[in-house]
């Protein structure tokens, strides 16, 4: 179980992570939204990086930024991605 | 084309550029020959008053400035440079057995303040001395280190330049230049064709879209990772003159897409860190590997046999080990690879040494790994472990796999990790001793279709009992909407299971007519490892589903011989 709770935003993205990448043993539970996505904590890596900016723009519309920096801070971590969606929403 | 040949790396043509020159790169700055030549001497002055007096050095660096002054500073010093692909602690460890130092250009102390520039030491780069040392996973999955002479990286170089010249412009890089394609293309070709090499990462689409449209762009040096997975939302106003692809191949479909989105046509080299370049394509000209102008190809037994001046010793012929069949024009096709090694993102695992690797751990009496084609190229790993450690629900399962996971990523990049664990309670093979290919893709079938229970083994106790071992899906299908928020596998779910594998195993019996019966004890959620038990009596099989919590269904399904030929 997440360690804080998920927003339906949250959850919503962290069902697309796993239908995205296939992650066979993770469950939308499994996913803090604050544990880091990438390295340690949900062990995503560059590849999936990849795959994930495609799949936001299919469901969400969204373009990432041209700044590496930028798009590791998006992907830190669920609540750093939904806050990208609202942000990207708002605009 | 009529584009003036490369220098040689022996030339050293850095050293007598005009000091105005671009060497490299940025959207906001142009460094100059002439900043090189003074970071090369401040790097020298570091190095020097460091004390490394090795004849080999480790160079680990991602940041490409910071690498060519390494690199330079420490060929015009007279060191070999050895090229680690990862900065791993097994990586580390292995080069210090071999009492190699490893250099972190960073961690160097800063140079001493000094009224006059230094000058850099331009020591001699003998065309047959060793420049690099780079690793490559040998068929045994050791990392076998691979030295390559300046005269070898000069014909990488001349071979790349005459097929295709690089356009004027800036050169990005989207692979590592820790690796012989980086190394050569992204930086050994700019410096030795004048043309300045990119310094800002790249990974992104939406940063190459950036630095197309802000630097005038020669070439784009990528990989399959990144040329498969370009967004359809690319919109360039300026486009590269070339792309090149090197790590695997691309599919004909990336290719095709790649060369729309990009606007600029797709180059793919085939070679290895130990033959150099063998071949090139461009799928929109046709999808057979045509060989360098300089490489003889030959195909024997199916496999590709080649003399090349890249070689080690480029008059013998050098088996390599893809499997390969004639193509179009005298050239060839690839048909994967003849040994067990594997490309995940561009980059070679050995399957051998990451199933060594797990079962040198205390818990795992055996493992085997293997490349999940359905995953874009994951690797899966069948795995069977003390009893005490297989894994019985959701939460020992993701704990296990991430133990594995956790001691494998000491020696294997992440994307390399597996992905599929399939945690088998014993050792599944065929009469003859076998792991067959059927079994492999029985254990992985669940991935493709979402409706089917994860098969782990079947064992016979005798004719007429049977123990399947089972594992709920987390996505499984049958989960979907029962009941949102808390999953649990339906009861019908469960009971075409028992017609399923009781089918499977009692085929000769008859078919399934009906249940007697039936209770559900328990529920049964996602994550959780069964084992169905089914024990035949005349026309009746009783059934059990246990798993480590207890008995989730039980009853018997009455079977009659089979009247038509036809499958239900």
């Amino acid at each position: 179980m997440a360690e804080t709770a998920q927003t339906p935003l949250e959850r919503s993205l962290a069902e697309m992570i796993i239908e995205t990448l296939e992650l066979e043993d993770i469950a939308t539970d499994d996913i803090d939204p604050e544990a880091p996505l990438f390295g340690e904590g949900l062990g995503l890596d560059s590849i999936d990086a990849l795959e994930l900016g495609l799949a936001l723009q299919k469901h969400h519309g969204i373009r990432l930024d041209s700044d590496s920096e930028d798009n590791r801070t998006h992907f830190a971590s669920l609540r750093n991605l939904a806050a990208l969606v609202e942000a990207r929403r708002a605009t | 084309m009529s584009a003036a040949p490369p220098a040689r790396l022996s030339e050293a043509p850095w050293r007598t550029r005009d000091a105005s020159a671009a060497i490299a790169c940025t959207t906001a700055e142009t460094r100059t020959c002439q900043q090189l030549h003074h970071a090369l001497a401040e790097r020298q002055q570091q190095l020097r008053s460091h004390g490394t007096t090795s004849a080999d050095i480790a160079l680990f660096e991602p940041d490409p400035w910071q690498f060519v002054v390494s690199l330079l500073a420490l060929w015009h010093l007279g060191h070999r440079v050895w090229l680690p692909g990862d900065d791993r602690p097994e990586t580390r460890q292995a080069l210090q057995q071999r009492r190699i130092p490893w250099l972190s250009p960073s961690a160097l102390p800063l140079p001493s303040a000094r009224a006059t520039a230094p000058r850099p030491c331009w020591g001699p780069l003998a065309a047959e001395a060793t420049a690099v040392v780079l690793f490559t996973s040998g068929s045994s999955g050791e990392p076998v280190p691979l030295a390559k002479r300046f005269d070898q990286l000069d014909s990488e170089v001349a071979a790349l330049h005459h097929c295709r010249p690089l356009a004027p412009g800036c050169i990005i890089s989207q692979v590592s230049h820790q690796h012989i394609y980086g190394l050569t293309s992204a930086l050994l070709r700019p410096l030795c064709e004048a043309r300045p090499f990119g310094l800002e990462p790249a990974w992104w689409p939406e940063s190459v879209s950036r630095l197309l449209d802000t630097l005038g762009v020669s070439a784009l040096i990528s990989s399959p990772a990144q040329l498969s997975r370009l967004p359809e939302s690319l919109h360039l106003s300026r486009h590269p003159h070339d792309i090149f692809s090197s790590g695997a191949p691309l599919s004909a479909e990336a290719a095709a897409t790649a060369e729309r989105l990009l606007a600029a046509p797709v180059t793919e080299l085939y070679g290895s860190s130990e033959t150099g370049g063998i071949a090139l394509r461009r799928q929109a000209e046709g999808s057979s590997w045509q060989a360098f102008a300089d490489v003889e190809t030959d195909i024997r037994d199916g496999l590709l046999w080649l003399r090349s001046p890249r070689l080690d010793t480029p008059g013998q012929w050098y088996c390599h080990a893809d499997r390969v069949a004639p193509g179009a024009g005298g050239g060839f096709h690839l048909l994967g690879r003849a040994d067990r090694i594997a490309k995940i993102g561009g980059k070679r695992v050995s399957l051998v040494s990451m199933s060594q690797h797990l079962e040198a751990l205390p818990e795992i009496r055996r493992a085997h790994c293997l490349v999940i084609e359905h995953a874009g190229g994951r690797v899966g790993a069948i795995v069977e472990a003390d009893s005490a450690a297989q894994p019985a629900d959701h939460h020992s399962r993701r704990a296990l796999i991430d133990h594995l996971r956790t001691r494998l990523a000491e020696a294997f990049e992440t994307t390399a990790l597996p992905r599929f664990w399939r945690f088998v309670p014993e050792w599944p093979v065929n009469a003859q001793g076998k792991l067959t290919r059927a079994t492999i893709t029985r254990l992985f079938a669940d991935l493709d279709d979402r409706r089917r229970v994860r098969w782990l083994g079947t064992r016979f106790e005798s004719a007429d009992h049977c123990r399947v071992t089972l594992e709920v899906p987390e996505r499984l299908l049958q989960l979907d909407g029962h009941f949102p928020g808390r999953p649990i596998v339906p009861g019908v779910a469960q009971l075409d299971w028992v017609v399923h594998y009781c089918r499977e195993a009692f085929a000769a019996h008859g078919d399934g007519q009906c249940f007697e019966r039936i209770k559900f004890p328990l529920l049964l959620l996602p994550g959780e490892r069964v084992t169905l038990t089914l024990q035949r009596h005349d026309a009746r099989i009783g059934f059990r589903l246990d798993s480590s919590r207890g008995c989730h269904a039980s009853g018997r399904l009455l079977i009659a011989p089979r009247t038509t030929d036809l499958d239900p």
